[in-house]
């Protein structure tokens, strides 16, 4: 909460700021404290929810569009209704951003009214308390919502990690700042809220509190992690961590729900560390502009901002240091916003002290990339669709998760500039916008169980794609484009190749590359296949990993990845298989490699050795299922086949 | 289309910390590290030993770097070496440390303006132990007020409606309601939390004002807290307070429309001021982040009683509109069928050169610059802003202005380039100092705006003759044009521990120093007649300016 005067703060003039200067000093400095702290908590969270959103010139929308509310009650882990929370909704990647807030009433319910057609991210807010849903580690995979959604939002009670800081001496170490951060992985969202930082008291005691539980290494000293607004006199000190070590020797503290971590005394070395310094540059010729450049400062491969600098609009090249550094590997993120270019600026690099100052790292602004396209509806008379709650291509979540693993460097990038979901409008138009350069394929979460992905089609114009600054008009794609098509009649596909820039659904974007005129075309007559998988013999344990594949029968689709489908198998043998394209399939169970990396989290069929195999197996397993338009078998059920 | 959240959250952060950007003046990274500053630290009046001092400089408001630290001798001597030149802040790292009664700043630390290679000595601190004040804030029921900003000042400290919590981590309450502030100098404090009702605010995660401003022992009426007397190296506990909350507000609906083709406008943001007097923009504004839905509907939920404006905000994006502010009164019970009503803008465009320079690497500088305009109107009418770059060829662009006069101003971010000052703002060849004259839609071509370069630095010292100051009063000076002058430059300058001062990046031309006196009391005569002293400024030069104020000679006294 800030409050601001806008007659301090708009009017401002240097004779009022001399008539009163040192009391409006000191009350703009701690304005500027929270604010800054605020702008921060809520550019992340923004950017978070709404990071690819643009807002349209303000044009009444010209289609019709559907409303709803989303309803629930928020609880804490014992049951127990919590009432006076703010519950919030976001629109993710409608084109009309939308914040809608509530407070829950006295039963700890809330409804959240008018909300247009679209995808939202729900939370609720309480002091001492985070939401559940919040604490998963990838914000990338915070659950979205649709209109028309009941939910329960629990929330947990936040621990506390508490302690002494002291020197060698045995004395309190007074005013030092004390920061909980994740070992070496991505924080939880919910720790880049208030809590996770703290200073020690008079009496060198430190108290984190409304930590989401889980496993945190306990740092004292160097610089604040979001920016030094005042000497604390410790930012020269390379992080002294909780017993009394550095980061890699760090003793992670066990943070549980609701209790409190004692006794995580910290003996300070307040050791001088080194210097990283350098300029942020920019690739454009147009040079930086106006527009504020954040660098930050993170252990190498880690989201936790250890150190973060504002450089200043003295020239072109904006310098930035850190110092208090202790040797070891680093990255190094620049990001500019409200610069020369709409999309933001961004640049990384990852360097290694040893021994001394690393001095002048140029850090080069490059603009990301982005894929535009449209998702389109297959018409369908309306006696032959199976939806029944007239869902919205709004309500599609797609999604460009990468295609291998992430280099090393940025890992703070997808959070800051929100890789987190697409720009979708009514007309189904989308724009996945700040994309760094690599290979990225597409994954779709449909509304409905009556929709299918059927096509994912690359623009007519050049070898699969088009690179222009200027965001170009779509286009319908041409005879003999290389298409990954589901329906199961042949198409004019050449069965077998590999589209250009589709190869096999996989994107592959260069730096500032912006790819158009995609398509992806959505049929809405979908099957499902539900059932089990039973054993040899009667009680016979479905092995751990097990999944179901679907594979399709026509030998011309086997590449088409869209043909595929897996599930997993659940320790009662059932599963699930949903949005379907109408056709044969061999169906067959597999258990999950366990090489199939976490980097890359995907479906076999994804990986060309491994559809092949997987192809073998379905042919030799040789059992089929016809599954027709719309067509939801519910009791299937398949006999556990020897497993290779 | 504009990215709004974020330039949303980019607006908050011009509203809030611009003030500050402007009085801030950058340094670059310095060159010549031998200066030194040298001094001693007592506690009680007995040398501090261990005590580690540290200088530093700001290379923005948003950037402190440290350059020095050293610890103090047995003796309490300290003597930092390898400092650059530049405003250098020395502060012992002490925070359980205060000044004592008798100090001449609150603050531990003091500012030193330090030549390239100069040795400054006898930069002491006078320290004693502070004193401590702990307790807890609980609700009626007794749960504990967590992260709640705790206010601990002066017995004599002035009042101000529109004042925010003060102070940053450190005086929050922790998850049990408790808060511990420390390193308060003797005297006499009152402490209070919550905010007075009425206080308008930015609240962007949906949590309002929820307590209203209560002074231990649990009063409102600031005339009945008590006072406590805090003796060094005091602690003093059991200070809880249970704050009233405050009353809760009623919801306000509407919707926003085009003026013209009464279409409703999906996704604008809105906020709401209250009105006194007639002047909706004296009264702050309330910003929760609420927006119209795909209908062109609102709510504002939470609104206090009062009266108030509700209007869109364009700033912060390319806006080509702005809103006339729909007027309502809230008394208890919600309000619907607000109508706001957006026009298209006024445009005013033009180029902007710089008049004394030949420096390319000056003029790249242009294009750093963000212009913000500001439509000063009367009465009741919607802040109306615009903020636009300058090209590569020097033109700018804004649009979205609401009728009245448009003064144009210049922004960096997060501090405007070094050295350029808007000077005039011309239409048809002559200046517009009270700003640009704006009809409904005008579209105003050909604006000129006027930079000059500078270079120059005022290196100077105020030399106290026949006497002190007396406690309470210390100096104030300005650097400003003659009074013939149309450019009318005014800058404050801040005035180090030994009464010496720095003015860099000045435009070329004359000047006078203002010294003057200033007293915490406004109406308090003045203790010495203001002194002035001329001074001429030429680019890549320094000149030295000395002030001698005799204070025999009292003011009002010849």
């Amino acid at each position: 909460m800030i409050s601001l005067s806008s007659s301090q703060a708009l009017h401002w003039d240097r004779g009022r700021l001399a008539r009163n200067e040192r009391a409006a000093r000191t009350r703009l400095f701690a304005l500027l404290g929270t604010c800054i702290g605020v702008v921060l908590q809520v550019l992340f969270f923004v950017t978070l929810a709404q990071g690819q959103v643009t807002i349209p010139s303000p044009k009444p929308t010209p289609e019709p569009v559907v409303i709803g509310n989303i309803r629930g009650r928020v609880v804490s882990s014992d049951g127990r209704p919590l009432p006076n929370t703010t519950v919030m909704a976001q629109g993710v990647s409608s084109t009309t951003p939308s914040i809608k807030m509530k407070t829950s009433d006295a039963e700890g319910a809330f409804v959240l009214e008018d909300l247009a057609a679209g995808l939202y991210f729900v939370s609720a807010t309480a002091p001492g308390y985070i939401d559940e849903a919040m604490t998963i580690g990838d914000p990338t995979e915070l659950p979205r919502h649709l209109i028309g959604s009941r939910l329960k939002i629990t929330m947990i009670k936040g621990g506390v990690v508490t302690g002494t800081v002291t020197d060698s001496k045995g004395q309190p170490v007074v005013g030092v700042s004390v920061i909980a951060s994740v070992p070496g992985g991505t924080a939880p969202f919910s720790s880049f809220m208030a809590g996770t930082l703290g200073e020690t008291d008079d009496r060198g005691i430190y108290r984190l509190f409304g930590l989401t539980p889980g496993s945190y290494i306990v740092a004292a000293g160097g610089g604040a992690p979001f920016g030094t607004f005042a000497t604390s006199g410790f930012e020269l000190d390379v992080p002294t961590f909780y017993p009394s070590s550095t980061r890699d020797t760090a003793v992670p503290v066990a943070v549980r729900s609701g209790d409190e971590a004692t006794g995580i005394d910290i003996k300070y070395r307040g050791a001088e560390g080194h210097a990283i310094s350098g300029v942020v540059v920019s690739s454009l010729e147009t040079g930086i502009g106006s527009g504020a450049v954040f660098v930050m400062l993170s252990p190498a491969g880690t989201s936790s901002i250890q150190a973060m600098s504002m450089t200043t609009a003295l020239e072109q090249r904006r310098v930035f240091s850190f110092n208090g550094i202790a040797d070891g590997d680093y990255d190094l993120f620049a990001g500019l916003q409200g610069g020369p270019t709409e999309d933001p600026l961004v640049a990384s690099k990852r360097v290694t002290v040893r021994n001394g100052d690393v001095t002048g790292v140029e850090l080069k602004l490059t603009l990301l990339g982005s894929i535009n396209g449209t998702i389109t509806l297959d018409p369908i008379k309306d006696k032959d669709k199976c939806d029944k709650r007239a869902s919205q291509i709004m309500e599609v979540l797609l999604k460009a998760p990468r295609d291998e693993a992430k280099k090393a460097g940025a890992a703070l990038l997808p959070g800051l500039f929100g890789n987190v979901g697409t720009l979708l409008n009514a007309k189904g138009e989308f724009n996945i916008r700040n994309v760094e350069p690599g290979k990225y394929r597409f994954a779709l979460k449909l509304p409905t169980e009556a929709w299918y992905v059927r096509s994912i089609t690359p623009s007519a114009s050049g070898p699969g794609r088009t690179i222009t600054s200027e965001r170009p008009a779509n286009r319908t794609p041409g005879p003999g484009t290389p298409t990954l098509s589901a329906k199961s009649t042949p198409s004019t596909t050449p069965a077998g190749t590999a589209p250009s820039a589709l190869s096999e659904g996989v994107v592959t974007l260069k730096a500032a590359e912006r790819i158009s005129g995609l398509t992806i075309a959505i049929g809405q007559d979908a099957a499902g296949l539900k059932g089990k998988v039973a054993g040899s013999n009667e009680g016979a344990a479905i092995p751990g990993g097990l999944r179901v594949h679907l594979v399709p029968v026509e030998r011309e689709h086997a590449h088409n990845v869209l043909r595929y489908s897996e599930a997993a198998v659940n320790s009662d043998g059932s599963f699930a298989l949903t949005n379907l394209a109408p056709g044969r399939y061999l169906i067959v169970s597999r258990i999950k490699p366990e090489t199939a990396a976490a980097a890359r989290p995907r479906d076999l069929a994804w990986d060309a050795a491994a559809r092949a195999r997987l192809r073998t197996a379905a042919e030799g397993a040789n059992v089929v299922v016809e599954l027709k338009p719309c067509e939801r078998m519910v009791d299937y059920s398949l006999n556990l086949q020897p497993i290779p | 289309m504009k990215s709004v959240p974020r330039r949303l959250a980019l607006l908050v952060l011009f509203f809030a910390c611009s003030a500050v950007a402007f009085s801030q003046s950058p340094q670059p990274t310095p060159k010549d590290t031998s200066a030194s500053v040298s001094g001693r630290v007592t506690i009680g009046g007995k040398p501090a030993a261990g005590i580690n001092v540290v200088a530093s400089f700001s290379t923005s408001f948003l950037d402190t770097k440290t350059v020095g630290r050293t610890t103090t001798d047995e003796e309490g001597n300290y003597h930092l070496r390898g400092l650059p030149g530049g405003t250098l802040r020395i502060m012992p790292v002490a925070k359980s440390l205060a000044v004592g009664p008798d100090a001449k700043t609150r603050q531990v630390g003091q500012s030193v303006n330090v030549a390239e290679g100069e040795a400054i000595t006898k930069v002491d601190f006078s320290l004693v132990r502070g004193a401590v004040v702990t307790g807890r804030i609980t609700d009626a029921e007794g749960n504990p007020i967590i992260g709640e900003g705790v206010s601990v000042v002066r017995k004599d400290a002035p009042t101000d409606p529109n004042a925010m919590f003060v102070g940053g981590l450190r005086n929050r309450t922790d998850d049990r309601g408790i808060y511990r502030i420390y390193g308060l100098s003797p005297g006499s404090y009152k402490v209070s939390v919550g905010v007075a009702a009425g206080t308008p605010g930015i609240s962007m995660m949906g949590r309002g004002n929820q307590y209203t401003k209560t002074f231990y022992p649990g009063v409102q009426d600031e005339t009945k807290a008590t006072i406590l007397e805090l003796n060094e190296g005091a602690e003093v506990s059991n200070i809880d307070i249970t704050p009233g909350k405050m009353a809760g507000g009623f919801a306000v609906s509407g919707r926003v429309v085009d003026a013209d083709s009464g279409e409703p406008m999906p996704g604008v943001y809105i906020a709401y001021s209250p009105i006194k007097d007639g002047d909706l923009q004296m009264g702050g504004m309330n910003f929760t982040g609420s927006q119209t839905d795909p209908a062109g509907k609102f709510r504002l939920e939470n609104v206090k009683p009062g009266r108030y404006a509700a209007y869109t905000m364009g700033a912060g994006q390319q806006s080509t509109t702005y809103s006339d502010p729909a007027s309502f009164e809230m008394a208890e019970g919600d309000v619907s069928g607000i109508e706001i009503k957006v026009h298209r803008g006024a445009t005013i465009s033009g180029s902007a050169v710089i008049e004394n320079n030949y420096d390319p690497a000056v003029a790249a500088t242009l294009k750093s610059l963000v212009l913000f305009a500001y439509v000063a109107a009367k009465g009741v009418s919607a802040p109306s802003y615009a903020r636009g770059n300058i090209n590569p060829d020097g033109t700018f662009q804004l649009t979205g202005l609401a009728p009245g006069k448009a003064k144009i101003n210049v922004q960096g971010f997060p501090a405007p380039p070094k050295g350029l000052s808007l000077v005039r703002t011309e239409l048809d060849g002559m200046d517009q100092p009270d700003g640009i004259e704006l009809t409904g839609g005008a579209q105003v071509k050909g604006v000129r705006l006027v930079f000059v370069y500078g270079s120059g630095v005022i290196r100077g010292e105020v030399r106290l003759e026949g006497g002190t100051l007396p406690e309470g009063t210390n100096l104030r000076l300005m650097l400003r044009s003659p009074a013939s002058d149309s450019r009318k430059f005014n800058r404050y300058v801040e005035i180090d521990s030994r009464n010496h001062f720095l003015i860099d990046s000045l435009p070329p031309g004359n000047y006078e120093l203002y010294l003057q006196s200033s007293t915490r009391d406004q109406k308090a005569p003045p203790f010495f007649e203001p002194v002035i002293r001329p001074v001429t400024v030429a680019n890549a030069a320094e000149v030295q300016a000395t002030i001698v104020v005799n204070l025999a000679r009292k003011a009002g006294v010849n």
